[in-house]
């Protein structure tokens, strides 16, 4: 098959590559022999590429490959994904509200209102204030009650009082206790 | 130089290593696509580095019975069309003053650089397929059939664009006094 101007013109930038096969390159040599058109673009094609590229540098070679795979990680890494959220993220979050219900429900069961985070006690210890007790009712706190503080104060707190003992007593033991007071008082008991 | 395809399939297995590689290999073509598109050193190593962003990020999505090469010069050309539609007020290729020197042979290293600035000048005022078709087929080497999957037509377009880019070229050059002799 013969080739003509535009076949020929077509090869050129494989021509001067050096890729056409043994045959096609004597063919295109031959043509190019008997044709002026033909030879002068392939002068202009020569031209064209020898037109050079600046270089860049040393260092943008060099750090080319490092940058691109530092930006493609980047980018991945900031990009939503439901496999990192599935197998990453689900889990921790699963395991903390699992932690979270066991102390909830532990809690609850001990009544220690200070680890249940849904109910404030006012009455808990870390409420109250101890910002006006000084030195001095430090003894008032530590020191053991005497008996009549003690039945004070279970009077105070079980409704109970000593004095309903004197109800149940008779006129006559009221006026021998009477008596026996008056004495103790007369001597300095 | 590893083939493309393993490198590629160590990188989805999770050998970030093999991003490098395949870097390393093609840097200087992409690069040079970028600065021809451009004319412009800085801008061509941002197209550049952009370029690989975007195929290493769609590197999962690559069919491994299709060209590496082919698609990543898809990916470079959608690159830089996108940045020169962005920025169409891109400055225009300045030709520099000429300067004589005394060395000799001076006289005809002006003119052959005048010549060139020309060629670039002309190339840049070109429409964008045919000077894409140029720059595929005459400085980075591909194949007719290459350059049309590049460039998403038929191989009769590009051939129909090649042929009117090196047309217009030669126009520009006879128009500014250039003679280039057979």
């Amino acid at each position: 098959m013969k080739l003509g101007h535009d076949d020929i013109k077509e090869m050129f930038p494989e021509y001067l590559k050096g890729d056409l096969p043994e045959k096609i390159k004597n063919d295109v040599e031959v043509h190019l022999k008997d044709c002026q058109d033909c030879r002068g673009e392939l002068s202009f094609i020569t031209e064209l590429v020898n037109i050079d590229v600046p270089d860049p540098g040393d260092l943008f070679w060099k750090t080319l490959p490092h940058r691109v795979k530092g930006a493609v990680e980047k980018k991945r890494d900031s990009r939503f994904s439901l496999k990192i959220l599935l197998f990453k993220q689900l889990p921790v979050a699963a395991t903390i509200a699992v932690l979270f219900f066991l102390i909830f429900t532990y809690a609850k069961k001990e009544e220690m209102p200070e680890l249940n985070p849904f109910f404030k006690d006012p009455f808990t210890v870390s409420v109250l204030d101890y910002s006006d007790i000084t030195e001095k009712d430090i003894p008032l706190i530590t020191d053991p009650l005497t008996i009549d503080e003690l039945y004070l104060h279970s009077e105070d707190l079980m409704e109970y009082s000593y004095y309903m003992e004197f109800a149940s007593l008779s006129s006559r033991e009221l006026g021998s206790l009477y008596e026996a007071l008056n004495r103790e008082q007369q001597i300095g008991g | 130089m590893k083939d493309d395809i393993t490198l590629i399939k160590r990188y989805i297995s999770g050998d970030e290593e093999a991003v490098e590689e395949l870097v390393m290999k093609y840097q200087k073509q992409v690069y040079a696509f970028a600065y021809r598109m451009t004319n412009n050193i800085e801008e061509a190593k941002d197209l550049t580095q952009e370029t690989f962003i975007r195929a290493i990020k769609g590197l999962r999505g690559f069919r491994m019975e299709a060209s590496f090469k082919t698609w990543l010069y898809r990916i470079a050309k959608n690159t830089n069309l996108n940045h020169i539609r962005q920025n169409r007020h891109h400055k225009e290729i300045k030709l520099e003053k000429p300067t004589i020197g005394n060395q000799r042979g001076a006289l005809s290293a002006i003119i052959d650089k005048e010549k060139k600035d020309h060629i670039k000048k002309g190339l840049d005022e070109l429409p964008a397929r045919q000077r894409l078709s140029i720059i595929l087929r005459a400085y980075e080497g591909l194949s007719c059939s290459e350059t049309s999957k590049v460039m998403g037509c038929s191989e009769g377009a590009v051939k129909a664009h090649y042929h009117n880019a090196v047309k217009r070229l030669r126009e520009i050059l006879k128009e500014k006094g250039y003679e280039i002799r057979p």
